[in-house]
């Protein structure tokens, strides 16, 4: 039970924490991913323009050596000449400074001259068309491209370029269905200068790099452009030319460790790069591992697109970086709810503590201790702190009112304690009295039947038997009085009541010559209580009036509605009856309802009515109060509770 | 008239003798509810005077078996002091009259007039 608030508390804080957590760790991740692959892909295009760049530069360094030989005259003049060693060596000692793997003469008319080749028996030479010059031919000037050459070109060129251009296509994932097998062409970078001598065309200079195998361009570019980075032991940067759709230079590794020659690009790839001729950036699967890479075809020197030039970032590298940063966010998450739960705990504490404080007291006030610990110190000014503090203010009071009525109620006891004991004790006084009175009493009366007495004994005999008469009087005034009644309450009509009483006195009120009236009020409610004794109470003031009025004065009662005089709020009616007799004094109002206070003449009264009568209104929950002015007469009201009473 | 005074004071049987005995009657004095039907079932008397308040057996058990046995008895029952519920009391065992004390000779006499009159019966 204690804990259904803390526990509510505490998962709000976890639930929001881990919303907000997991939102922005989805959020965030995604962004940041987003942004670094754009950020790769973005890189990855410049670096393919970067690459494109070096792969044009070998061309032009082609170009450059065929054109710088084409310039030398010697070339022109010992083709003239028909001196083929000398051009042989001439070309030789170029294509070895230059790197070049093939270079050639051919005549104008196409067939070639000479080359560098191994094979180069000129009847041999004639028989393959040299595609390059073919086109020099065509266009009538120098051409530089990428071009592709026949396998029996390649043969007739150079056997052992012919060797490097076979190979074999190994079966790749993802490769667009093709008959496994070899390949035999090649890829190559070529030109064809003409050399003019005294302005006429003599020949033609070709020479070119077979890409094949090649790895000078794909490492110049991941030297170059990659800085030859490496991640986990992997080059970041690779590089790849591709013929169609097969890798024929990359450095691109198998799992080997071997470079991947032969392997085949995606087909998702080919369609879009080498068919559709787009350029193409995105992760991919390259061989072993997924690479952000940049594809965009190669076109041959006629325009046809023959194959595809590649490089690609490792993606690990960023595929770590994000790892990390979500593994960041993770952590920051956890760590967040793991905060959250503890900001979520101590909050509930902070603010449950007060509560449960209040609620530990609470228990022990229901339990009967109305003093329980509260400790005010640390309340906080909120709402909680108000709660304490009323709470403790509310405690105060009804300690308070506790102790004021356990007061009144031990006042009460102890009164009704010490009546009953007075009680007690003055009927067995009176018992005990009563019985050596009746002998003086007897006694008394039989010496006063003597006939032979003197008269002042006589007299002396009627003094005692009239005080022993007194006695009497005193004593059954006292167990009258201590004797406390049992109540009979029952519906009572006060105005019969009134009636009846006042009928008991009009005889001696008329004899005395006062005015006895009753005028009673209206909507006057029947109230419970005890006929009789209210009768006897009634009496005893009515008696009172007379005797306190002379001839000629009035007696009357009134009856009307009217709520307590002491407790606001409590419905009851009031019974006055006012005469027009001498008037109580004021030092004698405070005293009159003392048992055995009496103004009456000795032997009148007893003295003892007044309280009787007291006590009996009280016990009935109600009160009687007087007014009274000497010379002009008192009013003596009775007020009875409707419904039932305190006795 | 032979009375029996039933009272455990000695001084109210002295004044109820002195009283009695100066109208003529004949008067038996005992102290206790016991010794009464002693005396009873000795010699039973007309008319009773019983007190109420008295230790170990109180008047009204006293005339409950007085008019058990001698129904024909008269018994007045004294108080020291009248409560209804006492004279309820004596009533519901047939006392015949009742009387508080402390009491004049007169009183005394005067309750037991008709009794006397009647020959102590009824």
């Amino acid at each position: 039970m204690f804990y259904s608030t803390r526990l509510k508390i505490v998962v709000s804080f976890l639930a929001v924490s881990l919303i907000g957590g997991t939102v922005s760790l989805l959020v965030g991740t995604r962004l940041l991913y987003t942004a670094v692959f754009n950020e790769a892909r973005m890189r990855v295009s410049l670096d393919l323009n970067a690459a494109r760049e070096i792969y044009n530069n070998r061309l032009q360094g082609i170009k450059t050596t065929l054109s710088i030989l084409s310039q030398d005259p010697s070339i022109g003049k010992a083709f003239t000449a028909g001196e083929i060693p000398q051009l042989q060596s001439r070309l030789g000692g170029a294509v070895k400074l230059a790197g070049l793997d093939f270079a050639g003469i051919s005549a104008p008319n196409g067939t070639t001259v000479c080359k560098t080749g191994k094979s180069n028996s000129p009847a041999e030479a004639s028989a393959i068309s040299n595609p390059i010059v073919e086109l020099a031919l065509d266009r009538k000037a120098s051409v530089l491209g990428t071009v592709v050459l026949s396998p029996e070109y390649l043969e007739s060129e150079d056997p052992e370029l012919a060797d490097r251009a076979r190979i074999a296509t190994i079966p790749t994932l993802r490769a667009a269905l093709r008959q496994e097998g070899e390949e035999g062409s090649g890829l190559a970078l070529a030109g064809a200068v003409p050399v003019f001598r005294n302005g006429q065309l003599v020949c033609f200079l070709y020479g070119g790099v077979l890409l094949n195998r090649d790895v000078t361009i794909v490492d110049t570019i991941r030297d170059t452009v990659f800085h030859n980075e490496t991640y986990k032991g992997r080059n970041i940067g690779t590089a790849t030319i591709f013929f169609k759709d097969l890798r024929i230079s990359t450095n691109v590794l198998t799992p080997e460790g071997k470079r991947a020659i032969g392997t085949r690009i995606s087909a998702e790839v080919k369609t879009s790069v080498l068919d559709e001729g787009r350029k193409w950036t995105d992760r991919a699967f390259v061989v072993n591992d997924w690479y952000i890479t940049a594809y965009e075809p190669i076109e041959d020197l006629r325009g046809k697109r023959v194959g595809i030039l590649y490089v690609g970032i490792l993606e690990e590298k960023y595929g770590d970086i994000r790892r990390d940063a979500f593994t960041i966010f993770i952590v920051l998450t956890i760590l967040g709810m793991g905060l959250s739960v503890g900001l979520g705990l101590f909050l509930a504490s902070r603010i449950l503590r007060p509560v449960y404080q209040l609620i530990e007291a609470s228990k022990q006030v229901s339990a009967g201790n109305l003093n329980p610990e509260i400790d005010l110190r640390q309340a906080p000014k909120s709402e909680i702190g108000i709660l304490q503090k009323t709470f403790h203010e509310m405690l105060g009071s009804v300690r308070e009112r506790y102790r004021r009525q356990k007061a009144e109620s031990e006042i009460q006891l102890l009164q009704s304690e010490k009546q009953a004991s007075i009680g007690r004790l003055a009927a067995g006084v009176a018992h005990e009295i009563n019985n050596p009175l009746t002998g003086v009493l007897t006694f008394t009366h039989l010496l006063l039947r003597r006939k032979d007495l003197p008269e002042d004994v006589r007299k002396d005999l009627e003094t005692i038997a009239q005080a022993t008469d007194r006695v009497r009087k005193i004593i059954k005034g006292l167990l009258d009085f201590s004797r406390q009644t049992a109540l009979y309450p029952e519906p009572l009509n006060l105005h019969n009541l009134v009636r009846s009483t006042v009928a008991l006195v009009e005889n001696q009120a008329l004899v005395k010559g006062i005015l006895l009236k009753f005028e009673p009020g209206e909507n006057i409610p029947p109230v419970t209580a005890d006929s009789s004794q209210i009768q006897s109470v009634l009496l005893n003031i009515l008696l009172n009036a007379l005797d306190a009025t002379d001839p000629g004065g009035s007696v009357t009662l009134t009856s009307r509605r009217q709520s307590s005089p002491e407790k606001a709020g409590q419905k009851g009616v009031a019974l006055a009856v006012t005469d027009t007799g001498c008037g109580i004094p004021p030092e004698n109002i405070t005293k009159l309802f003392d048992p055995f206070f009496s103004t009456k003449e000795v032997g009148q009264g007893t003295g003892l009515g007044l309280s009787v009568s007291y006590g009996i209104v009280e016990r009935h929950g109600g009160a009687i109060r007087v007014k009274s002015e000497v010379g002009k007469g008192s009013t003596f009201t009775i007020w009875l509770p409707i419904e039932g009473n305190k006795g | 008239m032979k009375i029996l005074v039933v009272d455990d004071e000695p001084i109210v049987l002295t004044c109820c003798q002195r009283i009695l005995e100066d109208q003529g009657h004949t008067v038996h004095l005992v102290g206790s509810a016991d010794e009464a039907i002693t005396v009873m079932e000795d010699e039973p008397f007309e008319i009773l005077l019983v007190d109420i308040k008295m230790p170990i057996r109180d008047g009204i058990d006293l005339v409950r078996e007085i008019k058990e046995k001698w129904p024909e008895t008269s018994v007045i029952v004294m108080t020291g002091y009248a409560t209804p519920e006492t004279i309820r009391k004596s009533r519901s065992q047939r006392a015949d009259k009742f009387i508080a004390k402390p009491f004049t000779p007169d009183e005394l006499l005067e309750i037991l007039r008709p009794i006397i009159f009647k020959g102590g019966c009824r």
